[in-house]
C-alpha cells in the first residue's frame, strides 16, 4: 500500500519529463570535490564543487552509480567511480586531524574498478584506471588538501571533457553490465509489485532528510537486530521480499519526496509529512501551507491559501486546486534509532482532503485575542502550545502525529490534546487566543458541544458559566487592586477550574471586598459588574450549589467561558486596556 | 457446504503486520487470511484437517491508532554456552535475557476496534479420521462454548480475539464500495523454505474473497 504507492510515484516521475529521478543503479548523492585527470592517470587539477553560503556549505547533488542496496559493514566494498578518501586515496582525518589508513578500503576501491572497467577500451576508463594503480597506500599524494581528505565524496573528470567520467556512455554501459550480473541469488515473489522470482536484494537503499534520524539515513524497511526477522530469515530484508527494481523504486520516490527544499514535505512535531498527488496539481502547494507551519515567503501565495482556507471551511471547494477527485496521498514518517516509523498514512481525494482540513479549522474558529492572531492558526503553532516554554523540541511525541492524523482522516482528536493543553494552562496559567482554539475544536469535534465564535450568554453549561465568573471576578480584582503580585488567576485558576466548590465562596467574598472598592470610584461600572456576577450566578442550580469536582471536559468549557467573558469585557470598553 | 464454518471475531485492537514494516509495525487494513486460518486452528484442528480461509467480512471501518512499546532487540540464541542447547544439555545452565541491555523502542501503528466473519472450510490432509460432521461439530461446539486450545488473537498475541459462531445469514457489513487492498500476505508455504505468497485481494462491500487464491497455501 505505501511501498505500492511509492513505486507507483516514481513510474509518475520517470513519465514526467520536468522531473530529475535517477535511473536503477543511480542515485542522487552529494559531491564535495571532483580530480581531474590526464588520460596517464596524473591529478592535474582537484575542484572544489561545494556552494558555500556564509558559514554553510552545500555540496553538489549529482546522479552517480550506485547499487540499489546500502553499503555496510567495516569493509564494505567501495561505490564504483566515487567514494569518499578513505576508498579513494586509502586515508581520511580523524576529528582532531590525524591521518587514518584504510588498507581494506583503499584496496577495495582498486578491486571494484578493475572488476569494472578493465574490459573497457575507453580513454575514460583507462585514466581512472592508471591513477588507481600510480596510488601507493600509506602516501598521500601533495595536491591532497585537509578538506578533500576529510570531508566529503570525491568524484573524477577528464582533463579536456566536459561532465564527470562516470557520464561517459562507456563506463555506464560497463555499470549496466555489472549491474545484471550482480543482482541477487535469491529469488521469490516481490511483495511490491506482486511479480513472481524477482531477485530479492537484502537490504534496501535509506532514506535522508527525515528530521532527527541520522544525517546518513534511515530505514522504512529494515530488520536490524535479531528479535527483528522471522522464519529463520535472519536480519536481512528477505523478511520482507521487495524485488531490486521495486526497491530501488520506492526508495527513489521517497527520497525526492524528502529531499531538502521539496515543496511536498512539512514537518510537524516530530513528523516528517509527505504527500503527492497523482497528477502535480496546486493542491500540493495549498496542503503544504494549511498542514505545516511555515509560512510562505511569498506574500501572494499566503493571501491564496488563506482564501482557500476561507472556501473549504464554508465547505465550498475552490476549484483552483485541482480536479476534485485526483487521489492524494500523505505519508507521516518519525525515527525511531536507525528505522523510520510510519506515524500516519493516508489514501483519499483531493475534494476528501479539502474537506477535512475545512472541518478542521471549522471547528477551531474563535474569535480572536488580538488584531493580528492568525485567523487559520496552523497546526504547527498550535503544537508549540503544548509544549513547556513553547519549544517545539518538548512537543510530546506521539501527539503530533495523531493530531495531524485526525486533521487529514477528519476523525476524533486524541485526548491527550484536552489533558496537555490544561496541563499547560495549570502550569503557566495562561489561556490565549492558540490555547482556547485547540480546547474549542477538541469539545466541539469530540464532545460534540455547540460553541460560539464569541461570548455566548446563553450558554448554560456549568463549566462555561464558572469560567465567565471566574473572568469578572479576576477583572474586579484587577480593577480594584491593580497591580497585584499574585492575581486571583495566578492563584486560583488551576484550583477554581477543578474543584469550583472548594475555591468559589473564597474568591467571591474577596470579589465582594473588591465591588466594595470600585464603587467608591465608579458606582456605575460597580454595578454593571455586580449584575453581571448576579446574572451568571442565577443559572447556578441553588440546590446544587458549586460542583465539588469538573471533569476535564468541563474543565475546558471552564476556559473557553473565561476566554469569552474576557474578551468581552476587554473589547467592549475600550478605554480599558489590557494588564 | 458441509464442511463450511462461520465465525465471528472482534476485538479493541488488532495488528495484522505488514511484512515489510514489520520491525516499527504497521498492520494491514484487513484481517489477512492465515490470521484467519490462525484463529480456526486456535479453536479447533486436528492433524486430518486443514482450514482453508473462503472469505473474510469486514464489518466495522477500518481505524488507525499508534502505540509505542518497550520491546527486546535480542533472542536467546540456540548454540553456545549459554544457549539453549547448552541448558537442555546440562539442565543447569541459566537461559536469561537482560532486558536492560537490549530495550527497543518499537513503534506501532494497529487497527482499532475490529469485527471480522469468517467463512472457511476445512479440507483433509490424508484418508484418516474423515468425518464431516464430526469435525464440524466440534468446531461449532468449541466456538459456542468459547473452548480453544490457546487464545486466539488478532495478528498479534497481545490483541486477543473474542469469538461467536454466526448461525444462518452473515449480517451485512458497514462498509460498501469497492477498495483495492494492494499485495497482501496470503500465507507462508513452510514447504518452499517458509516463503511468503502475496495475493491482491479486492474489497467489495466489506467482503474479501479468497477462494480464488486457495491453489498456494499446503
Amino acid at each position: 500500500m505505501i511501498l505500492q504507492a511509492l513505486n507507483d510515484y516514481y513510474e509518475r516521475l520517470r513519465a514526467d519529463p520536468d522531473q530529475e529521478v535517477s535511473d536503477f543503479g543511480f542515485s542522487y548523492e552529494k559531491l564535495s570535490f571532483s580530480l581531474v585527470l590526464s588520460e596517464h592517470g596524473a591529478v592535474i587539477q582537484v575542484r572544489d564543487l561545494r556552494r558555500f553560503e556564509g558559514r554553510r556549505v552545500f555540496p553538489r547533488p549529482a546522479v552517480v552509480p550506485k547499487l540499489p542496496k546500502e553499503r555496510s559493514g567495516k569493509n564494505a566494498p567501495s561505490y564504483f567511480m566515487w567514494d569518499k578518501s578513505k576508498y579513494v586515496l586509502g586515508c581520511e582525518l580523524d576529528n582532531d586531524g590525524k591521518e587514518d589508513y584504510y588498507k581494506n578500503q583503499f584496496y577495495s576501491f582498486a578491486e571494484v574498478h578493475h572488476e569494472i572497467l578493465d574490459a573497457n577500451k575507453d580513454v575514460g576508463a583507462k585514466a581512472l584506471l592508471s591513477f588507481i594503480d600510480q596510488r601507493i597506500f600509506g602516501q598521500i599524494p601533495e595536491w591532497a588538501t585537509k578538506d578533500l581528505l576529510s570531508t566529503g565524496f570525491i568524484a573524477f573528470e577528464l582533463d579536456g571533457e566536459n561532465g564527470f567520467l562516470h557520464e561517459r556512455q562507456e563506463i555506464k554501459d560497463s555499470w549496466q553490465i555489472y549491474l545484471r550480473e550482480n543482482q541477487s541469488e535469491v529469488r521469490g515473489q516481490c511483495l511490491i509489485t506482486g511479480k513472481k522470482y524477482c531477485p530479492i536484494p537484502r537490504s534496501h537503499p535509506q532514506m535522508k532528510n527525515v528530521h532527527g534520524a541520522q544525517s546518513s539515513g534511515a530505514a522504512l524497511v529494515s530488520f536490524n537486530a535479531p528479535a527483528f526477522g522471522s522464519y529463520g530469515k535472519g536480519i536481512s530484508n528477505l523478511n520482507a521480499p521487495a524485488s531490486e527494481q521495486a526497491a530501488f523504486a520506492y526508495t527513489t520516490a521517497l527520497n525526492t519526496l524528502l529531499a531538502s527544499g521539496s515543496r511536498r514535505k512539512v514537518q510537524i512535531g516530530d513528523a516528517t509529512v509527505v504527500f503527492w498527488t497523482d497528477v502535480p496539481v496546486a493542491a500540493e502547494d495549498f496542503f503544504g501551507l494549511a498542514v505545516g507551519g511555515k509560512e510562505s515567503e511569498d506574500q501572494n501565495m499566503t493571501k491564496e491559501i488563506e482564501q482557500h482556507l476561507r472556501a473549504v471551511v464554508k465547505g465550498h471547494y475552490p476549484h483552483e486546486l485541482g480536479k476534485r477527485d485526483t487521489a492524494f496521498y500523505v505519508l507521516g514518517l518519525s525515527p525511531n534509532a536507525a528505522r523510520l516509523s510510519v506515524r500516519f498514512w493516508y489514501v483519499g481525494t483531493v475534494g476528501t482532503m479539502a474537506e477535512n482540513i475545512g472541518a478542521h479549522y471549522k471547528a477551531l474558529s474563535l474569535q480572536r485575542s488580538f488584531e493580528n492572531d492568525p485567523e487559520y492558526p496552523r497546526p504547527w503553532w498550535l503544537l508549540k502550545e503544548l509544549a513547556p516554554q513553547r519549544d517545539s523540541r518538548h512537543i510530546p511525541p506521539l501527539l503530533a502525529g495523531q493530531f495531524v492524523r485526525a486533521i487529514v482522516h477528519n476523525q476524533l482528536y486524541p485526548r491527550t490534546l484536552l489533558t496537555t493543553v490544561m496541563g499547560r494552562i495549570r502550569a503557566d496559567k495562561q489561556v490565549n487566543y492558540l490555547r482556547a482554539c485547540i480546547i474549542k475544536a477538541y469539545l466541539t469535534r469530540n464532545a460534540r458541544k455547540e460553541i460560539a465564535m464569541g461570548l455566548d450568554k446563553e450558554n448554560t453549561d456549568i463549566g462555561y458559566r464558572l469560567g465567565r465568573l471566574f473572568a469578572i471576578v479576576e477583572y474586579i480584582q484587577n480593577d480594584a487592586v491593580p497591580g497585584a503580585n499574585a492575581t486571583v488567576r495566578d492563584r486560583f485558576f488551576g484550583a477554581a477550574a477543578a474543584t469550583p466548590r472548594r475555591i468559589f465562596p473564597v474568591i467571591l467574598k474577596n470579589a465582594q471586598h473588591g465591588l466594595a472598592k470600585i464603587r467608591k470610584e465608579k458606582p456605575g461600572w460597580a454595578v454593571t459588574l455586580d449584575k453581571s456576577l448576579q446574572d451568571i450566578l442565577a443559572s447556578v442550580e441553588p440546590q446544587k450549589g458549586f460542583p465539588a469536582t469538573m471533569p476535564l471536559e468541563k474543565q475546558g468549557m471552564f476556559v473557553l467561558g473565561y476566554y469569552h467573558q474576557r474578551q468581552d469585557l476587554y473589547t467592549k470598553h475600550e478605554d480599558k486596556t489590557e494588564e | 457446504m458441509a464442511q463450511g464454518v462461520q465465525l465471528r471475531v472482534w476485538g479493541d485492537y488488532a495488528c495484522f503486520t505488514r511484512p515489510e514494516m514489520k520491525v516499527e509495525r504497521v498492520s494491514y487494513d484487513v484481517m489477512t487470511p492465515s490470521a484467519a486460518r490462525g484463529i480456526l486452528e486456535a479453536i479447533y484442528w486436528k492433524p486430518a484437517i486443514r482450514w482453508v480461509i473462503d472469505r473474510i467480512h469486514v464489518m466495522k471501518p477500518i481505524r488507525f491508532d499508534n502505540v509505542r512499546r518497550n520491546e527486546v532487540e535480542s533472542k536467546i540464541p540456540i548454540k553456545g554456552a549459554t544457549g539453549v542447547n547448552a541448558a537442555m544439555k546440562d539442565g543447569k545452565t541459566p537461559l536469561r535475557l537482560n532486558v536492560e541491555d537490549s530495550r527497543q523502542q518499537r513503534a506501532a501503528m494497529v487497527l482499532r476496534d475490529v469485527e471480522y466473519i469468517i467463512e472457511a472450510h476445512f479440507e483433509y490432509t490424508n484418508g484418516e479420521d474423515k468425518n464431516d460432521g464430526k469435525h464440524l461439530e466440534m468446531f461449532n461446539r468449541r466456538a459456542s462454548k468459547g473452548q480453544c486450545f490457546h487464545r486466539p488473537y488478532l495478528g498479534c498475541r497481545e490483541f486477543a480475539a473474542f469469538f461467536e459462531p454466526v448461525q444462518g445469514q452473515i449480517p451485512e457489513s458497514l462498509l460498501s464500495g469497492e477498495r483495492d487492498l494492494g499485495w497482501m500476505l496470503y500465507d507462508i508455504d513452510y514447504q518452499e523454505d517458509m516463503a511468503p505468497i502475496f495475493f491482491r485481494p479486492i474489497m467489495k462491500n466489506g467482503i474479501i474473497d479468497c477462494r480464488n487464491h486457495k491453489a498456494v497455501a499446503k
